[in-house]
């Protein structure tokens, strides 16, 4: 991640003021920063969404692709997940510099997605053994300013919202083996529910209290942090340490029910906010990358 | 089978941290380890192994008294059989204290996998992979790696879906596996030491 240099003065200041509930710019230790939202920015993808968090922004596309299902899962299509930070977030990511990061980014949301409620897999099969829809998500981090596992989670959850997957039909051609015809219709599509895709809640421990949503002043003064992802039913689908430090169980605890509540608090917003969005249609404005 | 070396120049001088020294681990599964033939190129998932073990083991070493030093920690799975990451971490902290790096505590490695109502400590490389036929909740494994003497947590992973609770329940049994193993994991390097260099006998 991009580091800031923050002296030890400015350190003990951050520090006392998350001991007395108080952050810099005057956040509560569990609350968010301003979070923006939209989809369907990118036309050439089959789903797609931008999110704006404070600094940070991320970029997500998705598109769906027709290819042969696992052998182990023959009913089933996948996901693959792909995170770039490009050079245009930080000089740091120039050439091989950002790898390091992105497969770590990557590697957690396979994790995060790695269980048989968030997706459901089943309905990205078009037929068993043969084809299935691959989902190939693709993250692209425009600007780093700290909590990056949050705005992409929200990111990823608003482009499969927004995906419209068409829909097939499976005829049998003249030597007995399947065709798959796509429908030319664009408004005949598929589309994902994703009431159970679960949101990333990063937790920095600073001092002795931990904080949601830190941003890179906050995170040089913390040692560790807990990523946790939550379901809007408040299951927990991956949990992950994260910095050089130690933590106590005590704290890890505290942490894993901070974050539940805040996860869960997430979701009903951002489903609210997504159908609000898709119900404007065509008539909304996009506000695009020039906003 | 883990490898030390060090406290070794950094090589790359431009990284040179003045204060302290640097950790750095390889993580690589043998191609026979695994039930289905693995490739030498480094996949994505042992670079995240790799990850998690500098993760835990970071807290544990007392980088501050090796200035301008590079650790190696070089890990190679030889069979596969479940519970790599706990086991990979017990290893490289005993091969770390073998080898005399300075040490705040021993990391021990525990990891349980959950499924429905009950769990497993330590799961074989069948129960890990094995998806219950019922697509109940509460699925999942999970890591813990953990200084004994200073009650911490030094790593924690978990996969699959599970409660809150569950989570929390889990780890508490991790700790509790990790106790149990540290007399045993004490034992056999005190043991060691006393093999390599026998104490002078008291005449």
């Amino acid at each position: 991640m991009a580091a800031v240099q923050v002296s030890e003065a400015e350190k003990v200041y951050i520090l006392h003021g998350i001991r007395d509930d108080l952050r810099v710019d005057g956040r509560g230790c569990e609350d968010y920063r301003h979070m923006e939202i939209e989809t369907d920015v990118v036309s050439n993808t089959d789903g797609s969404a931008k999110v704006t968090l404070g600094h940070t922004a991320v970029l997500v596309g998705i598109k769906a692709e027709i290819g042969k299902p696992r052998p182990m899962v023959p009913d089933e299509g996948y996901l693959e997940f792909f995170v770039d930070c490009s050079a245009n977030a930080t000089p740091e990511f120039e050439g091989r510099g950002g790898e390091e990061l992105g497969t770590e980014l990557s590697n957690t949301l396979y994790k995060v997605f790695n269980n048989k409620h968030s997706v459901d897999l089943n309905s990205l099969c078009i037929s068993a053994g043969e084809h299935c829809w691959v989902l190939y998500v693709d993250v692209l981090l425009l600007q780093c300013d700290g909590n990056l596992y949050d705005a992409i989670s929200v990111a990823i959850k608003a482009a499969l919202f927004n995906t419209k997957i068409p829909r097939v039909h499976i005829s049998a051609d003249d030597e007995g083996g399947k065709e798959i015809e796509l429908s030319d219709d664009p408004y005949d599509c598929m589309r994902l529910n994703v009431e159970n895709v679960p949101c990333i809640v990063t937790l920095c421990k600073v001092g002795h209290r931990h904080v949601v949503d830190a941003t890179l002043q906050e995170k040089a003064c913390s040692v560790a942090s807990l990523i946790i992802s939550v379901t809007h039913k408040g299951m927990v689908t991956c949990t992950r340490k994260v910095g050089g430090g130690s933590l106590d169980p005590e704290s890890i605890f505290e942490m894993t029910e901070a974050g539940k509540r805040v996860g869960k608090a997430l979701h009903a917003p951002l489903m609210k906010l997504l159908q609000q969005e898709e119900s404007l249609g065509k008539k909304h404005q996009k506000v695009g990358f020039l906003g | 089978m883990c490898c030390v070396y060090g406290p070794r120049e950094t090589e790359r001088k431009d990284e040179t941290d003045m204060k302290c020294g640097r950790l750095t681990t390889d993580m690589r599964f043998a191609p026979f380890s695994c039930p289905e033939r693995g490739s030498w190129i480094q996949g994505s998932q042992d670079k995240d192994l790799s990850l998690m073990l500098h993760e835990s083991l970071q807290p544990a070493l007392c980088l501050h008294k090796y200035p301008r030093s590079q650790i190696e920690v070089n890990v190679m799975v030889l069979e596969n059989s479940g519970s790599v990451l706990a086991h990979a971490v017990t290893c490289a902290s005993l091969a770390l204290a073998d080898a005399g790096i300075e040490m705040y505590d021993l990391v021990l490695g525990c990891s349980i996998r959950q499924d429905g109502a009950s769990y497993v400590v330590d799961p074989s490389y069948e129960e890990e992979n094995s998806c219950s036929s019922a697509s109940g909740e509460n699925q999942g494994g999970l890591s813990v790696a953990f200084l004994p003497s200073l009650n911490q947590i030094s790593g924690l992973q978990s996969d699959g879906e599970m409660a809150e609770e569950t989570l929390t329940a889990g780890v508490r049994t991790c700790i509790e596996g990790c106790y149990k193993l540290y007399p045993v994991i004490q034992q056999a390097l005190a043991k060691a030491v006393r093999r390599a260099a026998p104490p002078p006998s008291e005449s």
